[in-house]
């Protein structure tokens, strides 16, 4: 029992916490609100809708953890998935295809690390008008048409099975894995959090933060892209507006799991938990029958509620952590 | 000579860990220049703004024309007419300096919510003029005028509320001899019309022009008010910086001829520091003293690379670093030990280990790959090196007092081997006993081989602990001394006076 | 020249001694774009032509005015297209519901003033980051549109869209007078209203506000409910030109607002810049629409160019920023 409380006790104090909660939470609503929601069916297609969310928002993690923002995944997926089925359709060879997709996502997440990072732009807006761009040039490449009937090599990776699991639950769980290694346990990780935690004292630490933020970026331009490719082979088509069935889900669900949008805390974990909240919200949603508008309401209201709670619950913590020492500021007002 | 106008009565002010004012007397008389002086950390802006209703004093009470009064806010200060002209300016860049002055209190056309911009206008010149400030243009946005008028303009908007009591804290720093001069003729001026000044400064010969009475503060304690013309200068300096200098710190320095850092000439983008030219030894620690303004963390940013010289050059080791980036600065050998530690030297939400390690990540971990593990273990040894009081490396840096965050960043440098090192400030806020260990670590540092440029307002601590001790004032190295070579009193006295104290 | 041109210069003539000693790009690239598309194309330099472009541009003009109040407190409103998506359609269905006239348009407004309002209360009691809360709005406005038009657009006939989009007094048309009142509205507020100087202190130096004795977070709502005002009107002009309510209208406003905006000189990070800047912005990206439709690029090609251009413009404009 004892072992118990003291796990409790742990997960209280850990960053996950909030989303461990709302976990449970709308998984006991989701239960009520319909009888098909526990059925091995509808569970799977939560799992195989969430890996895609969750493909696309492993990347933006990084980003956010620097303190920043990426309104470009979406629409970043959009165009690569186009790219890809029109040089598929077109006979292309099919591994040096998802390489090219892969760089196109790498290369925009470069750009708007550029703009982040060396023009100093602030990310919404740099990444908001990225967004529109890649938008633009998805309408360009698919000239105003949608691409279907993708060759039969390709389709699996979005709804072949490998052992009897869904192949993007797969391509997921490894994209996870990754992540999570590359944010916990490597320098390039550490980096991340120490620029998010503290942008200043990463600079009177000597860190380039231009390369830090060209990386982060180009990671979920990566993820975008590999996004992107999943979701055309699960459609079995693509068109310039696929971007938009994901529209805010991505920055709801890395906000959704804990990851805080001024940077320095949070992790690949808190953004799985937030996925599937988000998918399970959105598949309750479509099994009472609300209509797909309202659903965006929802995931609105969500957003600004998660974000306020992370911003008053730090708040708090801040105000506690100044009584407990020295607060150098005030004594550089005594002169 | 009727009641002062303003009283104050055994004021106390604690801020965690120190005392910033200990049971301070003071008093005003309507029409006097009252004058307030000491140095670095006597007290004298925070009795300021507790006057103000900037701070709420912890013990002591204020009388306002013998009524007792509690100011909450600087609203309720300038309702009792307490306006005040601070040394950072609160002005709105893009705005002009008409609409700056009377901020939230714009004059409309009768019945209308239009601001008259004529009238504000022709009541802002009123003022502007009245300060000898002709020269400014009022449809210009006060960002792009220089300090100076921009200064003349927090002067008048403290003028424009009709004050009874107006405190000036050094208001003279950034302006011209003439700009000075109207200044003084306007205090003049307002003394004759029974308004009462509270004016901080450092510079000597302002007292003498418009200062009436002098009260001098050191440590937070109030030390003595004197009639203006009862000391000299000389004198005056001692009460400011106190007769005792006992020895801080037993040194025996180990210092070698090769030279490891030296800037020449150096002058920063926004004129704070100017033709600097400073040399370091090997196992020497060179001191950086002067009153707060004077540019030595500007000198130190321009060092570091924080901020990119206009002119002149730096090297570390002999090697050109001249306007490289900090982490250049860093490869070179360089480590910077920040003013505000919470602000630029920590990240307060990690965890010890991870801070630690925050420049040497990739010397601790070469292979790419990090272990909380191997990052604990690490950790350890330099809390133990340094004393560092926590149960373990995973606590967070924020948790720990000042005295032991500061070890935490100078183990993050030591970790990085760097073997010249700025330690801006960096007993402040810290109690005596790690104060202490702290001494000894620079000591243990230098005599290993290492150099430390020390930058300190503390003037016991820069003097006993320097070798070498270099004074700034308002950007310029106007001094060099070595130790021994002159008492604590002295440095002091050239910190406050400059070039005219030598 | 129209007489619609000749208006518009004496308004600007005091103003333009005054700017071009700081000129934002944006009006050297409006004159560039305007000879470049007069040498691409025959119809540019005419009369009829100016005049569709100045009744296109009103609702993005209209809602960048309320950008050019976001940016200068240091955000940008991502809301701006979503209020205006629901102002068309929540219009259109009043009328359709028999609301009387003028009743159906002061819902519209209030409905975006409202908007405005808890954008405002988000931001400044909740303190979350403008653009995140209005990105959330957006999403919420969004739905609302699309819920309550069922997803499509709402027509309905009435007289007062050719009135507003079509009448003209003194050679132009009413929609356009509208446009240019909100304009002379922004500015004199701005220049003129303690809460101009407000939000100049917002943007600038918040602290000078608190000392001057007023709170940052009335403030901070007030601008938002401005915002709604102005969103409001746009909102009736845009459903006055295509005659319907369209919940997806107003996508990208928004976007093109915030880099009208900053293309017209006003900075997000110091308190400066002014609406006149952002006429000049809003020129900027219409003549660039339309210079587009006139030489028959297809509309596939459009938004992508539109985008970069924008896009560049933004960068350019932050390249020579840092140089300062």
């Amino acid at each position: 029992m004892n072992k118990l409380r003291l796990s409790f006790y742990n997960l209280q104090a850990s960053q996950y916490f909030y989303s461990f909660m709302a976990l449970l939470v709308v998984v006991v609503i989701s239960s009520f609100m319909s009888g098909s929601f526990f059925t091995g069916n509808n569970i799977m297609t939560i799992i195989r809708q969430a890996s895609v969310l969750l493909i696309l928002s492993s990347g933006l993690t990084a980003v956010v953890l620097t303190g920043g923002i990426d309104l470009s995944v979406n629409n970043t997926a959009a165009l690569v998935g186009c790219i890809v089925a029109q040089l598929l359709v077109n006979g292309f060879n099919i591994a040096l295809v998802i390489v090219i997709g892969l760089i196109i996502g790498v290369l925009v997440g470069f750009f708007n690390g550029a703009l982040v990072g060396i023009l100093k732009l602030p990310p919404f807006v740099a990444t908001y008008g990225t967004n529109m761009v890649v938008l633009g040039l998805a309408t360009i490449v698919m000239q105003g048409a949608v691409v279907y009937n993708l060759p039969k090599n390709f389709t699996p990776i979005g709804i072949g099975y490998v052992g009897g699991i869904p192949i993007p639950i797969i391509i997921a769980f490894f994209v996870i894995l990754v992540l999570f290694i590359l944010l916990q346990h490597t320098t390039f990780g550490r980096e991340i959090y120490m620029l998010g935690s503290n942008a200043n004292a990463a600079r009177y630490s000597g860190a380039r933060s231009v390369l830090i933020y060209l990386q982060a970026y180009g990671l979920s331009g990566l993820t975008a892209a590999l996004g992107g490719i999943v979701m055309t082979a699960r459609l079995n088509a693509a068109d310039a507006n696929m971007g938009n069935s994901y529209g805010l889900q991505i920055v709801a669900a890395v906000v959704m799991g804990g990851t805080s949008l001024l940077g320095g805390s949070g992790g690949i974990f808190g953004t799985m938990i937030g996925a599937i909240v988000l998918t399970i919200i959105v598949n309750v949603m479509n099994l009472v029958g609300v209509n797909s508008y309202l659903q965006s309401l929802a995931i609105g209201v969500v957003i600004i509620c998660m974000v306020w709670l992370d911003i008053f619950s730090r708040k708090k913590s801040d105000r506690l952590s100044k009584t407990l020492q020295t607060d150098t500021k005030s004594l550089e007002r005594i002169n | 000579m009727g009641p002062p106008l303003l009283q104050v009565k055994g004021l106390t002010k604690e801020f965690p860990g120190v005392k910033a004012l200990d049971n301070v007397d003071f008093d005003l008389f309507p029409g006097e220049v009252h004058v307030l002086i000491g140095e670095n950390g006597a007290g004298k802006s925070t009795l300021a703004k507790c006057i103000l209703g900037v701070y709420q004093p912890d013990q002591g009470e204020m009388f306002f024309n013998g009524n007792r009064v509690t100011i909450n806010n600087p609203k309720e200060a300038l309702d009792y007419g307490i306006a005040a002209v601070y040394q950072e300016l609160t002005t709105v860049p893009y705005l002009n300096a008409a609409q700056n002055i009377f901020l939230n209190r714009e004059h409309f056309y009768p019945k209308t919510r239009i601001i008259d911009q004529k009238k504000m206008r022709a009541e802002a010149r009123k003022y502007l003029d009245l300060l000898g400030a002709t020269n400014i243009d009022l449809n210009t946005p006060v960002a792009n005028l220089d300090v100076a008028d921009q200064q003349m303009i927090e002067i008048a908007k403290a003028l424009s509320f009709n004050p009874k009591i107006i405190i000036f804290d050094e208001p003279t720093a950034s302006l011209s001899e003439r700009e000075t001069e109207s200044l003084f003729k306007q205090i003049h001026l307002l003394k004759k019309q029974n308004i009462g000044m509270i004016y901080v400064s450092h510079r000597m010969q302002e007292y003498h022009r418009i200062g009436d009475r002098i009260t001098v503060l050191r440590d937070g304690k109030y030390i003595r008010t004197i009639k203006e013309g009862d000391l000299d200068d000389h004198a005056l300096v001692n009460l400011m910086v106190g007769r005792d200098i006992s020895q801080v710190y037993q040194r025996n320095p180990n210092i070698q001829d090769k030279k490891v850092l030296v800037t020449i000439d150096l002058n920063d983008q926004k004129s704070r520091v100017k033709n600097c030219s400073i040399t370091l030894r090997k196992g020497e620690i060179v001191g950086l003293a002067g009153l707060v303004g004077s540019g030595r963390t500007e000198l130190a940013r321009l060092i570091f690379g924080i901020d990119k010289p206009s002119s002149g050059k730096v090297f570390v080791h002999n090697k050109d670093v001249t306007g490289r980036d900090p982490n250049q600065l860093v490869k070179a050998g360089l480590g910077l030990l920040p003013e505000d530690r919470k602000r630029f030297g920590l990240a307060l939400k990690t965890s010890i280990a991870w801070n630690i390690v925050a420049v040497s990540l990739r010397q601790v971990f070469p292979k790419w790959f990090t272990s909380e593990r191997k990052n604990q273990e690490y950790a350890n040894r330099y809390i133990k090196m340094l004393n560092i009081a926590t149960p373990d490396a995973k606590r967070v840096a924020g948790q720990l007092s000042g005295g032991n965050q500061q070890k935490v960043v100078i183990g993050k440098w030591l970790s990085a081997g760097s073997n010249v090192i700025i330690f801006d400030e960096p007993t402040r806020g810290i109690d005596v006993g790690a104060k202490m260990e702290i001494y000894k670590l620079m000591d243990d540092l230098v005599n290993k081989g290492n150099a430390i440029l020390l930058i300190s307002s503390e003037l016991q601590e820069v003097v006993g602990m320097s070798d070498r001790i270099y004074i700034m004032k308002e950007g310029e190295i106007v001094a060099e001394r070595y130790r021994g070579e002159c008492l604590a009193d002295e440095i002091g006295r050239i910190m406050v006076l400059g070039k005219d104290a030598i | 020249m129209t007489a619609s041109q000749a208006t518009s210069m004496k308004l600007k003539q005091g103003l333009i001694q005054q700017k071009l000693k700081q000129a934002p790009p944006a009006v050297w690239i409006v004159l560039l774009l305007v000879v470049f598309f007069s040498f691409k194309t025959k119809n540019f330099l005419s009369l009829s032509n100016f005049a569709s472009i100045a009744v296109q541009l009103t609702p993005l003009l209209i809602i960048s005015c309320a950008q050019t109040l976001v940016v200068l407190i240091q955000g940008t409103d991502l809301s701006l297209g979503a209020s205006l998506n629901m102002v068309t359609v929540v219009w259109i269905i009043s009328l359709e519901a028999g609301i009387p006239l003028v009743p159906s348009i002061l819902i519209g407004i209030a409905a975006a003033t409202f908007a405005g309002f808890l954008n405002g209360v988000i931001v400044a009691k909740l303190k979350l980051p403008i653009f995140i809360a209005t990105l959330g709005m957006a999403n919420i406005l969004n739905s609302i549109a699309l819920t309550a038009s069922d997803g499509a657009s709402i027509y309905f006939k009435h007289d007062i869209y050719t009135f507003i989009s079509k009448q003209a007094f003194l050679g132009l048309p009413v929609m356009v007078w509208i446009g240019i009142l909100c304009v002379l509205a922004t500015h004199i507020i701005l220049t003129r209203t303690r809460l101009g100087s407000r939000i100049r202190a917002l943007g600038g130096n918040p602290e000078a506000l608190n000392f001057a004795g007023y709170s940052v977070d009335k403030a901070t709502i007030q601008v938002f409910v401005l915002t709604g005002i102005l969103v409001g009107i746009a909102g009736i002009m845009l459903a006055s030109r295509i005659e319907s309510g369209n919940p997806i209208a107003g996508n990208g406003f928004e976007f093109n607002s915030v880099a009208a905006v900053l293309l017209g000189g006003t900075s997000m990070r110091e308190g400066r810049g002014s609406v006149i800047g952002t006429v000049f912005g809003v020129m900027l990206v219409q003549i660039l629409k339309n210079g587009l439709v006139m030489a028959n690029v297809s509309s596939i090609y459009q938004s992508a160019i539109i985008g970069i251009v924008v896009l560049f413009s933004i960068i350019v404009n932050a390249y020579i920023r840092r140089k300062d």
